[in-house]
């Protein structure tokens, strides 16, 4: 029976996986650790799994919980700046890792409903609709938070940029 | 202000980048919760009993110190806590808060010196718990949780299910049982059922790659020492005293080419430890409770 349970979950969840973990990362970075975050979520997803109905939209069920645990989390926990959610020495491609890094400390900055559009737009790969379904605001306040979401990016990254050349000249 | 190509060369990167997380972490972590008690709910109560436990990213849970077992008698409550480190594949938790006295009807058929023991013996051993020869981790004697009363936490940790053992309630039993396709077996030198040397010869037959060395009581119903070690160049001397048992449950698991991969014991449905064997001469003991029924 829960091998059963664990057999149909993780079919499910193989998918989606990649997207769902790049999703926690982008959104815990600084705060709440993203393997906790992605285990919660996957807790409450297996207790779940029966009262899923729409087995398609599985990322968009995993996004929903991880989004009311990262709220609840956020009203108990202080988040850490620049606290290290990775190790860029375990990865392949040093590079990329640190554009990651720095795009995820860029994002931490950004309002909530911002930062939360542009990852599931930019990162996961969401439509607009499917962004608009999840959070539950209409196709055009989705196109709102991205364009504002981005602006908002474009803002942080400059002044990270400019902090970063004063450190080096200073 | 940075342009949209080099905004879009970080969306790309995040989206570029492989998986920090492995599917296979995640897949060991549904593995581990799929008994329906979350990790959460477990280090919830570990914490409410004052105990460690950690969790590693790919939700295996690693305990430092956990509670070994709460004596029955309430006034001499004690606590054993042992250093263990111990990757759990499944865990299932059940906490008790009763005690469960011994039958009066026991009580008056098995007085202790039937089992070959002198009062004066049964007294002392009563008040020893475990020693561990071969094992250095650290053994605390800690005082009970204000709370936690005569709980026991019983942790079963485990990647394979298993059956029910069967109850003193059931009906005779043949002396030596396989209870169920786990490869455990069950002593019961109580009521007559056997004795330490049927399952001694149960264990030659039956496993010949654990040697063991039992000592017993004049009555050869209970055990009082017992060494065991595998044939393969790993070794995991094991010596304890502890008070007279009526029941000892061995259990084993096997790797896929019939090796021995894990052993460990309940006795007296109290409390079970198990044996990890390793090629150095330091050998941990993994300390494990299990479930009510099981």
């Amino acid at each position: 029976m829960v091998n059963t349970k664990q057999s149909e979950f993780l079919k499910l969840y193989e998918p989606v996986h990649e997207r769902f973990e790049k999703y926690c990362r982008a959104r815990t970075y600084g705060g709440y650790p993203y393997e906790d975050l992605m285990n919660d979520c996957l807790l409450v997803a297996y207790d779940k799994l029966d009262s899923i109905k729409d087995h398609e939209a599985f990322l968009r069920f995993l996004i929903g919980i991880s989004r009311r645990l990262l709220a609840n989390a956020s009203r108990k926990m202080k988040p850490e700046p620049m606290a290290e959610s990775m190790d860029p020495s375990e990865r392949d491609n040093a590079e990329t890792s640190m554009k990651v890094q720095f795009l995820h400390w860029c994002l931490s900055k950004l309002p909530e409903p911002q930062k939360e559009a542009l990852v599931l737009y930019e990162i996961v790969g969401f439509s607009i609709k499917e962004i608009a379904e999840s959070m539950e605001v209409t196709e055009a306040n989705v196109k709102k938070r991205l364009s504002r979401g981005r602006q908002k990016l474009k803002e942080v990254v400059a002044e990270e940029m400019q902090n970063e050349k004063g450190v080096k000249h200073a | 202000m940075p342009d949209e190509k080099f905004i879009n060369d970080l969306f790309e990167a995040a989206r570029q980048e492989p998986a920090a997380r492995s599917l296979k972490s995640v897949t060991q972590f549904v593995q581990a919760t799929g008994s329906g008690t979350s990790t959460s709910l477990i280090v919830q109560w570990l914490k409410q009993h004052k105990m460690n436990i950690f969790i590693s990213t790919s939700g295996v849970i690693v305990a430092t110190s956990i509670l070994l077992f709460s004596k029955p008698e309430a006034s001499e409550q004690n606590t054993l806590v042992e250093t263990i480190q111990t990757p759990a594949e499944r865990v299932e938790l059940v906490e008790t808060t009763e005690t469960e006295p011994e039958p009066a009807e026991e009580a008056t058929n098995e007085p202790a010196n039937d089992a070959g023991v002198t009062s004066m013996e049964v007294e002392k051993e009563e008040e020893t718990i475990v020693e561990e020869e071969a094992s250095k981790e650290e053994v605390v004697k800690v005082s009970p949780s204000q709370d936690s009363s005569q709980a026991q936490m019983r942790l079963l940790v485990s990647s394979q299910d298993t059956e029910p053992a069967s109850t003193s309630n059931e009906p005779k039993r043949a002396p030596v049982e396989i209870v169920s396709q786990e490869h455990m077996i069950v002593l019961e030198s109580a009521k007559g059922r056997s004795s330490v040397k049927e399952f001694s010869e149960y264990l030659t037959n039956n496993l010949p790659q654990l040697k063991h060395e039992f000592t017993s009581t004049a009555t050869d119903r209970e055990i009082k020492k017992f060494t065991l070690k595998l044939d393969n160049g790993y070794k995991a001397n094991f010596r304890m005293q502890v008070s007279g048992f009526e029941q000892l449950k061995l259990h084993w698991e096997t790797s896929e080419d019939g090796e021995i991969k894990n052993v460990w014991y309940r006795l007296d449905d109290k409390e079970l430890k198990e044996l990890n064997f390793s090629k150095s001469t330091k050998s941990s003991v993994r300390v494990k409770f299990i479930h009510k029924d099981f």
